[in-house]
């Protein structure tokens, strides 16, 4: 597997440093944007992603690094046809992780310019809203109800059939 | 200790930087900025922190140890990183029209953001692109005494054998047997009610629009081909009546044609029909157009007229070297371009146009061994290619057409026997009501 000697450095708010590969690092369009401008040699202050996120985020852009590389090589014969389908399953178990740690993912791709990421922790965050009540989804999202009792059913009834089942 | 959500000053959401909706979010920082005791294993990231912190003051990653409930009172958890505006809009683009409907009343913002018209359009931009049309329905009508609409997803036809198709409540009290579907987009239904009305409806959020009626006088042998589309330059909907008439009783047919823009309170007279007189078809939108075949007796032949809805003016589309033996051609909408189906008898060829107008884009994508003539139904919206799957519609069956195997699969729809018409329609929450 060809990997590139080089490295980089990225540092946390909590001060932690991260060893990358310039491939995985290629994930962010924030860190590479970084690395034009201000050259390889220093490290990248991340100061808007804790370790906890961090460390979540390293694994997937190191994941998704070897991924192009494998596909890569061979023209793509060492993925195969069921490899696209096999990351998307690495991603869903890798996302299935507390819901404040889950946000902070959403935050910290939305920062580092991780499509890729962002979509599919958004769209996590989406699948698990289905299914969930005004209350519940409030709890997730820490958000105070600030409709009055009269209010909020006045909005309800304007929508009552949405409530019900099919 | 318990984080309620009292003490912090209404905590709704931090407003993002660029954000570009209309709504009011309160503009707050995170709660804990505010010198709220951070509870233990907070992991909250700032955004406006520049320096890194030591990490004596922040605790360790022991939160991703929490096994968190969410349904639970979670007193060990904190409360999740407040999310801006862009990601909360970003998440609710995904989700369906029905639950949105509910979500309406998580808060006022949550309230605001929904209700915006900016925010339908983009998860009808979402929607559409779902690669496994996950939003996109087909619905049916179903005549008889009490005419029903019924709806079933198009995933589920793909997927399933079996699919139920569920009653829609169709919003007029009375139903004319003759009333029909004369096209759908970006979710809304068109129907022409009998005799001089047209109905926009979005059966999704349950709203619709009746127009004014249309002026016109009804002469024998006169009938009227209608089209519906939008005009994407004002983004608004528009419904184009072709009034077909025979002026002197020696089969010389002309046309009167007028158009109803939603929200206005008349129809208004356009130019005639440039050549010939549409046939028995309603138009096909694509591409800020609406199409119509058309037979030319001075042509003796049969031509495709496109009206550009904004400019309100006509132009007559070239077609592709189709070859000869050719019996009829029906226009159709496949991916986002405009397709013709070329009937042969034994088999009918599907070609698309991929560049709008431009001759040389016809491709001939692939040939169906069918005698009949069928509706092309679905893919709609996005892309197509000479392998992908189609929806058409024969008579009254439906079938999966596998280019790649040349097989068809008919999937099979209970609750709407006797079906007569088919339309793919997408689920959105975009509002025929202005």
């Amino acid at each position: 597997m060809a990997s590139s000697s080089k490295t980089i450095t990225v540092v946390s708010s909590d001060g932690d440093e991260f060893e990358m590969t310039m491939k995985a690092a290629e994930q962010s369009k924030l860190i590479t944007h970084m690395l034009d401008e201000f050259g390889v040699s220093d490290k990248v202050p991340l100061y808007n992603v804790n370790s906890e996120t961090m460390a979540k985020v390293m694994e997937y852009c190191k994941k998704h690094a070897d991924h192009e590389a494998a596909k890569e090589e061979d023209g793509g014969a060492a993925i195969g046809a069921g490899g696209e389908e096999e990351l998307k399953k690495w991603d869903d178990e890798f996302l299935k992780v507390e819901n404040g740690l889950l946000f902070n993912i959403i935050l910290a791709a939305n920062y580092l310019e991780i499509k890729s990421l962002l979509d599919s922790s958004c769209q996590a965050v989406a699948d698990m809203i289905k299914g969930k009540t005004p209350e519940q989804i409030r709890e997730i999202f820490n958000i105070k109800n600030d409709f009055t009792p009269e209010e909020e059913a006045k909005l309800r009834s304007e929508n009552e059939w949405a409530f019900q089942e099919d | 200790m318990k984080v309620t959500q009292e003490s912090p000053s209404s905590p709704i959401m931090a407003s993002g930087t660029g954000t570009t909706t209309n709504c009011e979010f309160a503009n707050i920082v995170s709660p804990f900025s505010q010198g709220f005791p951070e509870p233990e294993g907070s992991s909250i990231p700032k955004k406006h922190r520049l320096s890194p912190r030591s990490s004596s003051s922040l605790t360790s990653p022991s939160s991703s140890r929490h096994h968190h409930m969410a349904n639970h009172g979670d007193r060990a958890s904190p409360p999740s990183p407040i999310l801006p505006p862009e990601l909360i809009e970003n998440i609710l683009s995904r989700l369906p029209v029905k639950l949105l409907l509910q979500l309406r009343c998580v808060c006022k913002s949550w309230n605001s953001l929904i209700s915006d018209p900016r925010f339908a359009k983009l998860h009808l931009r979402v929607s559409i692109t779902d690669r496994k049309f996950t939003h996109h329905n087909i619905v049916f009508c179903v005549p008889g005494p009490s005419r029903t609409v019924t709806s079933c997803p198009v995933s589920s036809t793909r997927e399933r054998k079996r699919t139920n198709a569920v009653k829609l409540k169709y919003p007029l009290k009375r139903q004319n047997p003759y009333d029909f579907i004369v096209g759908s987009c970006n979710g809304l239904l068109c129907f022409a009610i009998r005799p001089s009305h047209v109905l926009v409806w979005n059966p999704s959020i349950r709203k619709c629009k009746k127009s004014p009626c249309l002026d016109y006088q009804k002469r024998d042998g006169s009938y009227i081909i209608y089209g519906f589309g939008c005009d994407q330059s004002i983004d608004k909907y528009k419904v184009v009546a072709i009034f077909c008439y025979n002026s002197d009783g020696r089969g010389d047919y002309k046309t009167e044609v007028s158009v109803y823009t939603l929200g206005d309170d008349s129809w208004r007279m356009i130019q005639e029909f440039p050549l010939g007189i549409p046939y028995d078809e309603m138009g096909k939108f694509v591409s800020g157009t609406l199409n119509w075949v058309a037979d030319s007796h001075s042509r003796s032949s049969l031509v495709v007229i496109s009206l550009d809805l904004e400019k309100e003016s006509y132009v007559e589309l070239p077609q592709p070297d189709h070859g000869d033996g050719m019996l009829t051609l029906t226009l159709g909408v496949l991916g986002d371009c405009l397709a013709i189906l070329y009937n042969y008898g034994t088999r009918s060829d599907v070609w698309i146009m991929k560049d709008f107008g431009v001759k040389e884009s016809w491709t001939k994508l692939f040939n169906i061994p069918s005698p009949e003539n069928p509706v092309l139904l679905c893919p709609k919206d996005r892309c197509i290619s000479e392998s992908s799957e189609i929806l058409l519609q024969d008579r009254w069956l439906l079938n999966w057409y596998n280019p790649r195997s040349s097989s068809f699969v008919s999937p099979e729809i209970q609750c709407n026997r006797g079906w007569i018409e088919a339309q793919i329609y997408v689920e959105s929450l975009i509002s025929p009501c202005l």
